[in-house]
């Protein structure tokens, strides 16, 4: 049997490979919105992208077939398992290949059929994107009449191996879901097979807290009384029509290349919500989503189309506008409800905070879609410094990097008047890409589901800088622009007894600033009692206003609750309380007032 | 905002109230019915005053505003004429514009009327010196006046 796939199967899939290898070039990957298949191509990158393709189309109608059997029958997988193995090797290699591009460590990828099937899912995007290119370069190669029946070939490669792995006495019916399969797993020269290049997954890249916000915001009979209305108005919009009158809709006779980016991506997405898009004349670039009447309506300025030429960048912007549309953002009437006067000022906060973790949800959708963090930083980078790359050179992580000093600036002037912001801060939007995109890719990370909750919890906390309302509720511990105050602070009292419970490292990990590396912080106290003291009054001395009375309470909470994590306070951290108190110029009477207040609310028995 | 809605806000208000409080090295506590912080200050030998803080509006932008005051003298509304003369009343506008960081005013009860000495502060950007030196002056123009009209430390 082997030996009939190999003339079946393997071998046609080798001629086209080598038919493909002198036709593409690297050119192409620039081309196909690939730049990080561009390593790979040491000897051209159609092979590459090709025979992924390939691969990974006969490993999806394995999956099916092996699941419409309700698993593969022993007579069968004599038959196919040797190359089914082989598929996995190529694929594994191939991903191997791929995560060592993108700076993951090599994991181990041989797994069988059971991690395979699981691994549709992880498979993901980093092969579909390929898979996408390497039909692409089918679909072109027929085009261009340079490899004659291209796509021919491709499905009678598949057709060959869905046959070998059917007897004749299956079903006719199955025999046919299985060729439609193929039909639709095939490139055609109008286009590529959309039906099989979706995104798995993408509700579930929602940041927790924007769901959370929404629920709480549409819980209130305020925001419910302006939802009904908003329906009503939002039909007799007049957004189509302006959008008619000042731009241009974009159709696959004008401006194709958006056209067919918005088409593409809307398949990737998945969500069937009609839309069009319009692009205006705007030298920066900018883009928004509207709902007219259940249609939503992407704007695009032209500075946009003009400036996001690099590979990916277009899909980045326009992909987080059809992030808005997949999460439904435009049902929350948020712009009606603060215009209406009708929210309370931390109402209004709540609306604003929304709105913030929107854009995070919105720019994880476009970050997935165009497929590299490199588009998506690249895109940020031109909208925030308004100049091309082709003349300037950007590194991301420095790029990235610009959020911890914007942090700390915000930090240092206690900068508490930035709630009413829409969008979160940029470096902010960044650096939450950057955290999400590396748990995320990192397909074979143990326990990845949990890390991306806890990223979530993280950027969640980066959010709160902007929010007050956040600290409002009065959790001790949650105003974020008094984190390191509460970490350092805590850290040395937690060290009074020279040793730190695991309450009270649990307790710091959660007052941490936000993004801050902590490991180092816990081997640094051991070795140097007077180091985390030292910090504190350091990060004093850096602020540049005034402590109101209540940010000194919330300090000397927020550092109490470290003192009384392992349930009481012991002598040596009295001490250490009241000289923080000092170093932040509370007299000692008020120092005892305070722990006395915070004890007497039940915090904890001394 | 629902009446729940603001008895919650109310109560977290006053809660911030009572740390700042202590941050400024002042006990005290809420006093429920009258809604107000409580605490008390010695004022000259022999005498004492009490002081409440309360929320009383909101400043634009959301931030709250909060009233430290002292009561001066209480009388029923039925018999105002009886317990303060105009000639009091216009000596009391004099005072006002001669007093530091504090004015007197009028509160009004369900059944009487309150003379009281007040202060405003935003409580979020409020320091602890200046909570700790208006609850003083509060207390020490209130009491003076109480003095002044021979009245017992009572209040």
């Amino acid at each position: 049997m082997t030996n009939e796939f190999s003339t079946r199967v393997v071998e046609p899939i080798k001629a086209l490979r080598s038919h493909l290898c002198g036709l593409i070039t690297r050119d192409t990957a620039h081309k196909l919105h690939a730049p990080h298949l561009l390593p790979l191509a040491k000897d051209g990158v159609g092979h590459f992208l090709v025979e992924m393709a390939i691969y990974s189309d006969l490993l999806r109608l394995l999956t099916d077939i092996a699941s419409q059997k309700g698993g593969i029958p022993k007579a069968d997988e004599e038959r196919f398992g040797p190359f089914a193995w082989e598929l996995f090797k190529q694929l594994g290699r191939y991903r191997r290949e791929y995560a060592q591009f993108v700076g993951q460590e090599r994991r181990q990828l041989d797994a069988a059929l059971d991690l395979f099937r699981k691994d549709q899912k992880a498979f993901g995007y980093a092969c579909e994107q390929t898979r996408m290119a390497g039909l692409d370069l089918c679909r072109r190669a027929d085009a261009l009449q340079t490899l004659h029946a291209c796509t021919r070939d491709y499905r009678q490669i598949m057709a060959a191996y869905a046959e070998s792995l059917m007897p004749d006495s299956e079903a006719t019916a199955q025999r046919a879901g299985i060729l439609a399969r193929i039909e639709s797993l095939t490139p055609t020269k109008d286009g590529l097979p959309l039906s099989a290049s979706r995104l798995p997954e993408l509700q579930h890249v929602r940041i927790s807290c924007e769901a959370d916000l929404y629920d709480e915001l549409m819980a209130l009979p305020v925001v419910q009384e302006m939802v009904g209305t908003f329906d009503s108005v939002r039909k007799l919009s007049e957004a189509r029509c302006d959008m008619l009158r000042e731009g241009v809709r974009v159709s696959p006779r004008i401006l194709p290349r958006v056209a067919a980016t918005v088409d593409r991506l809307r398949h990737v997405i998945g969500d069937d919500t009609p839309c069009e898009a319009y692009v205006f004349s705007r030298p920066d670039i900018q883009a928004f989503v509207t709902l007219q009447d259940d249609v939503a309506l992407i704007g695009l300025s032209s500075g946009a189309v003009q400036q996001l030429s690099g590979p990916g960048e277009l899909e980045f912007v326009l992909g987080h506008e059809l992030g808005h549309v997949l999460f439904r953002h435009g049902l929350l009437p948020d712009n009606a409800l603060l215009k209406s006067g009708r929210l309370t000022v931390r109402q209004a906060m709540r609306v604003r905070a929304w709105e913030r973790a929107a854009e995070i949800s919105a720019d994880r959708v476009g970050l997935l879609v165009c497929g590299a963090l490199e588009s998506a930083a690249a895109s940020f980078f031109k909208l925030i410094a308004g100049v091309s790359l082709q003349e300037h050179s950007f590194d991301l992580n420095e790029f990235s990097g610009q959020w911890d000093e914007l942090s700390s600036e915000i930090t240092a002037l206690g900068q508490r008047d930035l709630w009413d912001c829409s969008h979160p801060l940029a470096p902010l939007r960044m650096r939450a890409m950057v955290m999400y995109w590396e748990v995320w890719n990192d397909r074979a990370r143990p326990n990845r589901d949990e890390a991306l909750r806890s990223i979530d919890e993280s950027v969640r906390r980066m959010l709160t800088m902007m929010d007050p309302s956040e600290v409002r509720d009065g959790t001790t511990g949650s105003d974020t622009l008094l984190a390191p105050f509460f970490f350092w602070g805590g850290l040395y009292i937690a060290m009074a007894d020279g040793d730190l419970s695991s309450e009270e490292r649990q307790r710091l990990l959660e007052l941490a600033p936000p993004g801050f590396q902590v490991a180092d912080p816990f081997t640094i106290a051991k070795t140097n009692p007077n180091a985390s003291i030292d910090q504190f009054k350091g990060d004093l001395e850096s602020r540049r206003r005034k402590f109101s009375a209540i940010e000194l309470y919330r300090i000397m909470a927020g550092v109490l609750s470290v003192a009384c994590a392992d349930g009481n306070i012991s002598p040596q951290e009295q001490q250490r309380l009241h000289e923080i108190g000092a170093a932040i110029g509370l007299r000692d009477v008020a120092c005892d007032l305070v722990i006395q207040r915070y004890l007497s609310e039940g915090k904890v028995g001394a | 905002m629902t009446q729940q809605e603001e008895k919650e806000e109310y109560a977290r208000l006053l809660k911030q109230i009572g740390d700042v409080a202590a941050v400024a090295g002042i006990k005290g506590e809420v006093d429920p019915e009258l809604g107000a912080y409580c605490t008390g200050f010695k004022t000259a030998e022999n005498r004492s005053q009490r002081v409440f803080v309360r929320p009383t509006a909101t400043a634009p932008g959301g931030k709250p505003v909060v009233t430290i005051y002292a009561v001066a003298k209480s009388f029923p509304k039925k018999k105002v004429t009886a317990t303060i003369s105009q000639k009091e009343l216009m000596a009391l506008l004099l005072k006002n514009e001669n007093l530091m960081f504090v004015r007197f005013g009028i509160r009004e009860l369900a059944e009487e009327y309150l003379l009281i000495a007040s202060a405003d502060h935003l409580l979020d950007t409020l320091d602890a010196d200046e909570f700790n030196a208006t609850a003083r002056h509060v207390a020490q123009a209130a009491d003076e006046y109480e003095a002044s009209q021979g009245d017992e430390d009572t209040l």
